[in-house]
């Protein structure tokens, strides 16, 4: 294994940042749209209603049945895979942004309205920072399920973690599988440590420094 | 008098309900004027204010502000225009003391040196400490009543011509609450503002009102000086508010005079006596025909002077 990791050391070094580029794409692409939808779906029942039952439906799709679903539109490679989990995870920050927003209280809400400020005074001041932890911590379940599914997309030629993975499989090279393994979960508990610490940071703020401690 | 806030034939129900919170309210309150709203529980003191700020929609008739009609304003600039203090106060809890009064500092580019001036000002107004240490909390390291306090510093940030408060000293001891509301009388006169204030104290409406908006399941029972709410009850519901609960030691007024410097030099009008357990209306009727000096007695027992100057300024048993 030590052998393994020695010999191929740009090629695993390759793979780990391909994997890290599908991800933050991913999120990239994923934030605007699940904001444009949470945006709609605050504002209407109707439309939350239908919008959650589709996202909810998406996310049930194995992903690779959804990643082959997509080969007739977007071939193989990364940009079916970034379609594909970014459809995945919509439910997801949605449903993070939507909690968010109904976590602000409504007489706080009031209270900033009555100020007379404009909306984007307001959202800007008042509502992101109260909002602000649990939009980071939608953001990392976000990350770390992208990240394990990601492995996945490997299969339909979307490169990363996953194709050392998968060679592994296929060849029955343990080191590999296991080294593949390793990889991609360590990004994940990577990236969902520095969330987190954004995450305490956001709270204490939200909350100007009254974090209860169970 | 020109009339600043003026609700014409408004009647308001929420959303899927089928009961009226307000029923064909007509009430005008003019530049300058002190007009309390005093009403039990659930009788539409709140919504009434939140309609004045346009966060709720009359369903029927006409709020003006300044003359004209409300829908006519830009509603930020209305809602500039009137300082709000919510019933739950509504501090932010993002923001300390300080950030939370000057928070209208956000959209008038004020120079620091100006906003810090300006919330020292509010705050000492306010009867709270301007240290540092102060400024620098956060709404849950306040007490009930310095976030009361704050959250009126904060209304009055942007030197609104109307002041909108619900309920704004509930939480306050005596002692304090005396002395902000003898402050936000002075604020009034000085500045000229006119405000509009719930409570759910009768003497509070009282002590503080130019006149009294009478609120009761959200019909105006009276709308009235004190003085005519006591002589001229114009319902039962009305006569029995000030006969009914209060009796005469259970009333706090502010303390002003030195009352027997005044019996000395012969001023006063001759002292009346009282039972303390009598309501309050008794009390109010010897001050209102010009008596000066009540005394109360609990049967043989002499239990204080109160000694009166206006109803504003009555001195304490
Ligand atoms: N959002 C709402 N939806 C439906 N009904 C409401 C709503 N808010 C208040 N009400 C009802 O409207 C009536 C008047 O409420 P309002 O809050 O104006 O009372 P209030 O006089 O301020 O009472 P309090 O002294 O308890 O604050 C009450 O019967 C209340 O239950
Ligand atoms: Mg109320």
């Amino acid at each position: 294994m030590i052998n393994y990791l020695s010999n191929n050391y740009d090629k695993l070094l390759i793979a780990l940042v391909e994997h890290f580029q599908l991800v933050g794409i991913t999120l990239l692409i994923s934030i605007p749209f699940s904001t444009g939808f949470s945006y709609l779906m605050i504002t209407s029942k109707f439309i939350n209603k239908i919008a959650s039952s589709i996202m909810l439906f998406i996310y049930c799709i194995p992903s690779i049945a959804l990643f082959t679903l997509l080969i007739p539109l977007l071939g193989l490679g990364k940009t079916n895979a970034i379609v594909g989990m970014t459809a995945y995870n919509q439910i997801l920050l949605v449903r993070n942004i939507i909690t968010a927003w109904s976590s602000i209280p409504v007489y706080i809400k009031t209270s900033a309205k009555s100020t007379g400020m404009p909306n984007l005074i307001l959202f800007k001041h008042i509502y992101l920072p109260i909002m602000l932890p649990h939009l980071i911590s939608g953001l990392r379940i976000t990350t770390v399920s992208t990240t394990g599914i990601a492995t996945i997309a490997a299969l339909i030629n979307a490169g990363g973690l996953g194709k050392i993975l998968f060679e592994g499989v296929r060849t029955s090279h343990i080191p590999k599988i296991i080294i593949g393994i390793t990889l991609s979960a360590g990004l994940a508990v990577l990236l969902n440590t520095i969330f987190s610490i954004f995450e305490r940071k956001a709270l204490y703020k939200a909350t100007g420094g009254h974090t209860t401690k169970l | 008098m020109d009339e600043i806030l003026e609700y014409r034939s408004v009647n308001f129900k929420y959303k899927n309900q089928k009961k009226m919170v307000l029923n064909d309210m007509n009430l005008g309150v003019g530049v300058g004027e002190f007009v309390t709203v005093l009403g039990d529980s659930g009788s539409g003191k709140t919504t009434l204010l939140k309609l004045a700020n346009k966060l709720l929609l009359p369903t029927d008739g006409t709020i003006c502000f300044k003359g004209k009609d409300i829908n006519s304003y830009d509603v930020f600039e209305l809602r500039k225009n009137m300082g709000y203090v919510i019933q739950e106060v509504g501090l932010f809890p993002h923001m300390n003391v300080k950030e939370n009064i000057s928070i209208l500092s956000k959209i008038n580019n004020m120079s620091k040196y100006k906003i810090e001036e300006r919330v020292n000002e509010l705050l000492s107004l306010a009867q709270l400490p301007n240290t540092n240490e102060f400024k620098r909390r956060h709404p849950w390291q306040l007490s009930g009543g310095q976030q009361q306090r704050v959250g009126l510093a904060r209304a009055l940030f942007g030197n609104p011509e109307i002041l909108l408060m619900d309920e704004p000293f509930g939480a306050l001891d005596v002692v304090t609450r005396e002395k902000l509301q003898r402050r936000l009388i002075e604020i009034q006169k000085m500045y000229n503002k006119t405000i509009l204030f719930v409570t759910h104290s009768l003497q509070e409406a009282i002590t503080l009102g130019d006149k009294v908006i009478i609120l009761h399941e959200g019909i105006i029972q009276q709308f009235d000086t004190p003085k005519n709410l006591v002589l001229n009850p114009r319902n039962e519901y009305v006569r029995t508010l000030f006969n009914a609960p209060t009796p005469v030691d259970k009333m706090k007024f502010f303390s002003v005079a030195d009352f027997s410097e005044l019996i000395y030099q012969g001023k006063p009008n001759p002292i009346v006596a009282v039972q303390r357990s009598e309501p309050m209306v008794k009390v109010l009727n010897w001050i209102l025909k010009g008596k000066k000096v009540i005394s109360v007695y609990d049967k043989e027992n002499f239990i204080g002077n109160m000694y009166v100057e206006d109803l504003r300024h009555i001195g304490e048993i």
